[in-house]
């Protein structure tokens, strides 16, 4: 079987981690690069974090660049509100557990990377984006001529309805609006893993044990987080668990079947006082525009888990 | 027993024709005011209905204009309400208004009540947001505001607003933020879940005139519109609007007369006056977001069988009421 040419972005963050895991325990994607963004901390801290995690998932061997330390118009940013739930590393005080990365940042940015795996590809490649989507606009705008060699582009980010940073706005899309503009205007394919899938994708209290019980260091290293993030969700937002949302994005690239979805027209708010980083979907068609977006509506939430699960025994298998 | 008093701002308005008179039907109001705002159509028309429909009703009641604009920037608004905005209805333009705008008809009548006041705004809220910008003590005098606007999800102007608040954001958000104590909000999702069936809207305009009369020429005009735009909708949308009459302005009546019917709770809402795409969006605070105390009280759905049964009351009700006056 062909495995599909992936780059994933990322602001690692606990969440990431489970969908590099996720991506590289199946051999239906092949992660050629990994780019760093700033987002659920500061490019120096996702950065520092990707390499643990690739360090302790054995995945050394894939190269990673930085990219973005802020938004395009960081100037305007108005909504700066740090995670301090997973405070003080990203990771939930767990960074310090992970291994030292003996791995170093390529010597070029995470748009050079990308344009490189890019261009030694055949084509078809998809980007996998888990943070802001700085990294990924910026490359829009460089490379042009490189875009037919893109399949598509999948984003953790957005909402039909909701938000998780504002009551309409969610957090990788607000922390770069302009960014997310330029992504879903870009004439790509655009997946949207939005909030409307990502909130039913959650992680129950059984569902942690379970993952623990699948065992490997992986799933034991985890575990600590994923409690902290589960029980601030459980306490704090009535919710049965924490959604687990990056690795969602990767999910679907690996099983589309088990989401529900539909293309919209999407836009991003880039001016309100309350709105900016909405992502604004055309759900009664009053713009009457084509779609641009193919959006996550919702999730098979049983199927979604028990992919997380195969991939901690998987990892735990390759541990021996 | 009639001892509630109030006024209702409105832009009839083929729905504000019908929560009109659902207000008076109920028997639970003193009526002392009815204000009309620019809105369905220009002030000029909602004025003239406005007089109409307290004439043909007999309210007795003062009948003042207010605001022929929005706060600060007029939007296009697309008349989906008829020529003259009652479905077409031949309405006389008579004088006889109330010499003084509509916030001093709201304030004047708000000392008078003490306290007891209530409010019924199915409009823009321009003329509300005037007075309290005018009588910051206002919002103290006023027992109870029910607000027919905003929206928690889709809207129908936009993707995300509704046509009241899309009007006039920066009197919703004046409104919003002017402190009153009781605040309802019944946005177009609410709305939406009250309506009545095609043939309990056939059994509201046999009643006989004027009430039937009336009431079949606003419902029968929206049928049409619907039927008409069916073709262009999306299979949920269709869903949404077979065999249900809804009338947003109605609704929110039914709210104010029988808050029970209601799932209601508190949140903080704002409203965006700063943006392009979601200019008018009410923005609900579900999860405590922005850390600000309630400042609404939000309608999460009406029960539609007791809309339905309400509605249906307070139509009877009036229609007998109109016979004995005869």
């Amino acid at each position: 079987m062909n495995s599909t040419p992936v780059i994933m972005d990322l602001d690692t963050g606990v969440d990431d981690i489970l969908a590099l895991m996720l991506a590289a325990s199946s051999d239906r994607v092949d992660i050629k690069a990994i780019t760093t963004c700033f987002g659920s901390g500061s490019l120096d801290q996702v950065t520092l974090n990707t390499l643990k995690a690739l360090e302790l998932l054995g995945l050394s061997d894939i190269p990673v660049a930085q990219g973005a330390r802020k938004g395009i118009m960081s100037s305007l940013k108005t909504s700066a509100r740090g995670r301090a739930l997973l405070a003080p590393d990203g990771l939930g005080g767990v960074a310090g557990k992970l291994p030292f990365p003996k791995k170093t940042p390529e010597p070029v940015g995470a748009c050079q990377l990308m344009a490189q795996v890019v261009e030694q590809s055949d084509g078809g490649v998809i980007i996998v984006c888990c943070g802001p989507l700085t990294n990924v606009a910026t490359f829009i705008l460089a490379h042009p001529d490189l875009l037919p060699r893109i399949q598509g582009i999948a984003v953790t980010g957005g909402a039909i309805f909701g938000g998780d940073l504002l009551p309409t706005v969610e957090f990788n899309i607000a922390s770069d609006p302009e960014a997310a503009e330029i992504v879903i205007n870009s004439g790509l394919k655009v997946f949207l893993c939005g909030l409307d899938a990502t909130n039913k994708a959650v992680a129950t209290f059984e569902d942690r044990e379970r993952f623990r019980l699948a065992g490997g260091r992986v799933a034991e290293l985890l575990y600590e987080p994923l409690k902290k993030l589960g029980e601030y969700s459980e306490q704090t937002m009535h919710r049965d668990g924490f959604p687990i949302a990056d690795a969602a994005t990767v999910a679907w690239l690996l099983n589309p079947e088990i989401f529900e979805v539909k293309p919209y027209y999407v836009e991003v708010d880039l001016g309100g006082r309350y709105t900016r980083g909405c992502t604004v979907t055309d759900v009664n068609g009053i713009n009457g525009y084509q779609p641009n977006v193919v959006m996550a509506t919702g999730i098979n939430r049983e199927a979604y888990i028990k992919m997380i699960t195969d991939a901690f025994k998987v990892f735990k298998s390759r541990e021996q | 027993m009639a001892n509630r008093p109030l006024i209702i701002d409105c832009d009839p308005g083929v729905d504000d024709l019908q929560a009109i008179f659902m207000a008076r039907g109920s028997e639970q109001f003193d009526i002392l005011g009815i204000t009309a705002v620019a809105g369905n159509v220009p002030l000029e028309a909602t004025g003239a209905n406005a007089l109409y429909i307290a004439k043909l009703l007999g309210l007795g009641c003062p009948v003042a204009l207010g605001a022929a604009r929005p706060m600060v920037f007029e939007m296009p608004r697309e008349a989906s309400h008829g020529a003259g905005g009652l479905g077409g209805m031949e309405v006389p333009r008579e004088q006889g208004f109330y010499k003084k705008p509509a916030w001093e008809l709201i304030y004047e009548k708000a000392v008078e009540c003490a306290g007891k006041l209530e409010l019924l705004a199915v409009g823009p809220l321009t003329n509300i947001a005037i007075a309290v910008l005018k009588y910051p003590q206002l919002a103290d005098l006023i027992k109870r505001v029910v607000v027919m606007g905003g929206s928690a999800t889709a809207g129908n102007v936009s993707p995300y607003a509704e046509f009241n608040a899309y009007q006039d954001p920066f009197a919703m958000s004046v409104v919003l933020e002017a402190g009153f104590k009781n605040l309802v909000l019944v946005d177009l999702d609410a709305c939406h879940t009250a309506y009545l069936t095609d043939a309990e809207a056939k059994s509201a305009w046999a009643l006989g005139d004027p009430v039937g009369g009336a009431l079949k020429k606003v419902i029968t005009f929206r049928q049409q519109t619907r039927r008409a735009n069916l073709d262009s909708m999306t299979p949920e949308q269709r869903e949404k609007v077979l065999d249900r009459n809804v009338a947003c302005d109605a609704a929110a009546a039914a709210v104010l007369i029988a808050p029970s019917i209601a799932e209601l709770d508190s949140f903080f809402v704002i409203c965006e006056t700063q943006s392009g795409l979601n200019y008018g969006q009410t923005v609900v605070d579900w999860t405590n977001r922005f850390n600000r105390h309630p400042n609404a009280i939000f309608t999460l759905k009406i029960d539609r069988d007791k809309y339905a049964q309400l509605y249906l009351a307070c139509m009877t009700n009036l229609a007998e009421r109109s016979k004995e006056n005869e």
